[in-house]
């Protein structure tokens, strides 16, 4: 693609394309780096800091702050609820999906309009719903009934990606297994789920990311401070009647995001496939 | 092992794919199915394979109706037009991809698929992803993995469509050949006549769902069932002229008002009295008829365009206002606007009722 783009555009209008986009992304750029200056100086005026470097705001990772519990454990809680989205909502995606991509089942077109519907449905208006159900299913302040009310929210995009993924993969190829041996079950897992691999990197990252940096959810339905998140923990440096150390709450949130920028850099490319819609270079 | 065919047919929704189909093919057999895109050809094929389940009728493997039973169970192989190889995978492992999910033992496998791909030359190959391959190669591949479960019926779609036009001719009879050697049953969908008639024991022709006629390729360009299957099978097609049918002096006519041809008499015995004096429509196939001096044809026309094939040129007349195409010896030495005679082989005439399209020389 870069090569196309430069056949056809001079060096002066490459320029100006640059200049468009760095001005565009500054702002974002001046955000980060206002972070990272002001998790290591006591006073940040605008970006420039004032009374020399230090790394007592990142205290946190090695002594537990008073009357919160240690950074990792919470870390830990983050991670399970991040690799349990990706794991749970892959699955079920793609299992949901297929059969909507394959089967001829009643309801399907109904079932398919709903998919969109409750992605586009306010997940905040639901809080209080689901509220009692937790409380009914004695999952209130578990990790566990945080879990499925994420997995619950996030399954209509996913399906409604998986479902896009399958449709782009030839019905001949499925056929032939079908023929060469296979069961449905067989033709899904070995034929079709390997020529959907970018669009399950795709969600994967997406589902990992939503996850980890997920707030809501874990605030409204756990008390206990160990089951905390990156993002509860955070909130409650920020959100206590005393004076608010800032410098700390950019050390804790460089510290959220830095596992989150590293993964992206390097898995970016599968993302962008989500919106082309599709696994390219399959027959 | 034979297959059977019995009062088949398959609904979607509303629209009728196949329609009461019922043929029988033979064990070791070579049978094509052709007819225009859309005909139910294909539908059938999958229906034999087991990919669509019948809406009425039975499909029978031997004496077993087999409606219900899955495709894996059926014991068939088969080649799409696609070709259908599975990109994450390696051409050892598509070839052996029907037996390792059969659980064979490893060297068991190797063996067979080393076996199979030397049959098919393509034994270097093995190691390749699919999008490595020329589409000859990739075709091969596909055949590879049919015949590697040594199937007792062999399913093709159109396996051939996606080849450039010398590979198609070389497959064409590789295909052949391998089917002979190996007896096993063949059912082929094509749209190409020459490829129905060049390659199958027998040609079934589809249209609209419904099987139109089931025969030996000569049996078919001779003396076709319908008016459908006339202008189907044979390249360049039949024409079709409107006459009457009148009797004169004791003999059938073929009137038209340009001309008068007589019908010989063992055609004429075939008709049914009633016929006389009503309305007919004629068929004669383009290298049944023979250019001449305007005046020793049977009927005067006015050249249109010479189409030169190499072998011979096709000569296209006009004759109140529709299209008769006749084919002549190499080089043609008309020019458009030239009038010439045209003498019609009698004894290749056809004749089809207006309405039914049926042929009216068959009882």
């Amino acid at each position: 693609m870069e090569s196309d783009v430069s056949q056809y555009t001079s060096k002066a209008e490459k320029t100006v394309i640059y200049i468009f986009l760095f001005i565009v992304t500054l702002p974002i750029l001046v955000g980060y780096v206002w972070l990272a200056i002001s998790s290591f100086a006591p006073i940040t005026y605008g970006l420039i800091p004032h009374g020399g470097l230090t790394l007592k705001y990142w205290n946190f990772l090695t002594h537990t702050l008073p009357q919160r519990p240690s950074i990792w454990t919470v870390t830990l809680n983050t991670l399970i609820l991040a690799v349990g989205l990706t794991v749970l909502d892959v699955l079920i995606s793609s299992m949901a999906g297929y059969a909507l991509s394959r089967i001829k089942f009643p309801g399907r077109k109904g079932f398919l309009s709903l998919t969109l519907i409750l992605h586009a449905f306010p997940s905040v208006t639901l809080l209080i719903a689901i509220f009692f159900v937790l409380r009914l299913l004695h999952l209130y302040d578990t990790l566990l009934g945080v879990l499925l009310v994420m997995v619950s929210l996030q399954l209509p995009l996913g399906t409604w990606l998986m479902k896009g993924f399958f449709d782009n993969v030839s019905w001949d190829m499925e056929r032939s297994a079908l023929i060469d041996g296979c069961t449905r079950l067989c033709a899904w897992w070995k034929i079709v789920l390997p020529n959907i691999r970018p669009g399950i990197a795709a969600l994967s990252i997406f589902a990992f990311i939503t996850g980890w940096g997920e707030f809501l959810i874990p605030y409204t339905f756990t008390t206990t401070d160990a089951h905390a998140t990156i993002a509860v923990f955070l909130q409650s440096l920020i959100g206590d009647s005393t004076f608010v150390s800032y410098g700390q709450v950019a050390a804790v949130g460089l510290f959220q995001m830095i596992p989150v920028i590293i993964f992206f850099l390097f898995t970016q490319e599968y993302l962008l496939s989500i919106f082309s819609g599709g696994t390219k270079g399959t027959a | 092992m034979k297959v059977t065919l019995e009062n088949l047919s398959k609904h979607f929704g509303n629209v009728i794919a196949v329609n009461d189909v019922s043929l029988e093919v033979k064990d070791g057999e070579f049978v094509a199915m052709l007819g225009p895109s859309g005909c139910g050809k294909t539908t059938t094929l999958l229906l034999i394979a087991g990919i669509y389940r019948p809406t009425a009728g039975y499909i029978k493997f031997g004496d077993r109706v087999v409606n219900h039973l899955p495709p894996r169970d059926r014991h068939v192989g088969m080649v799409f037009q696609s070709y259908a190889l599975y990109p994450h995978m390696t051409v050892f492992q598509n070839i052996a991809f029907p037996l390792t999910l059969q659980r064979k033992p490893k060297d068991e496998i190797r063996r067979k698929v080393v076996d199979v791909a030397t049959t098919m030359q393509i034994e270097g190959l093995l190691d390749r992803k699919p999008a490595q391959l020329s589409g000859g190669q990739q075709q091969r591949v596909a055949l590879a993995r049919a015949l590697i479960k040594e199937p007792e019926l062999l399913l093709f779609d159109e396996p051939l469509s996606n080849l450039d036009a010398k590979l198609r001719l070389q497959m064409r009879s590789e295909i052949k050949h391998l089917q002979k050697e190996l007896s096993i049953t063949s059912i082929y969908v094509t749209h190409d006549q020459v490829e129905a008639m060049t390659m199958a024991d027998r040609v079934a022709v589809f249209n609209h769902g419904v099987l139109q006629a089931f025969s030996v390729p000569d049996e078919l360009y001779n003396n076709p069932r319908t008016k459908f299957v006339a202008s189907f099978i044979g390249s360049p097609p039949m024409n079709f002229i409107d006459v009457e049918l009148q009797r004169r002096n004791g003999e059938i006519y073929l009137v038209h008002p340009r001309f008068s041809i007589p019908l010989p008499k063992d055609k004429a015995d075939r008709l049914d009295q009633a016929r006389f004096g009503r309305k007919a429509i004629m068929g004669i196939r383009p290298e049944h008829m023979h250019i001449v001096n305007p005046e020793e044809g049977d009927l005067k026309v006015e050249l249109f365009i010479v189409e030169p094939l190499g072998r011979e040129d096709l000569v296209d007349f006009m004759l109140e206002g529709q299209k008769l195409q006749v084919l002549a010896p190499a080089p043609f030495p008309g020019s458009p606007g030239e009038v010439f005679g045209v003498k019609v082989e009698r004894e290749h005439l056809h004749l089809f009722d207006p309405e039914t399209e049926k042929s009216l020389l068959r009882e």
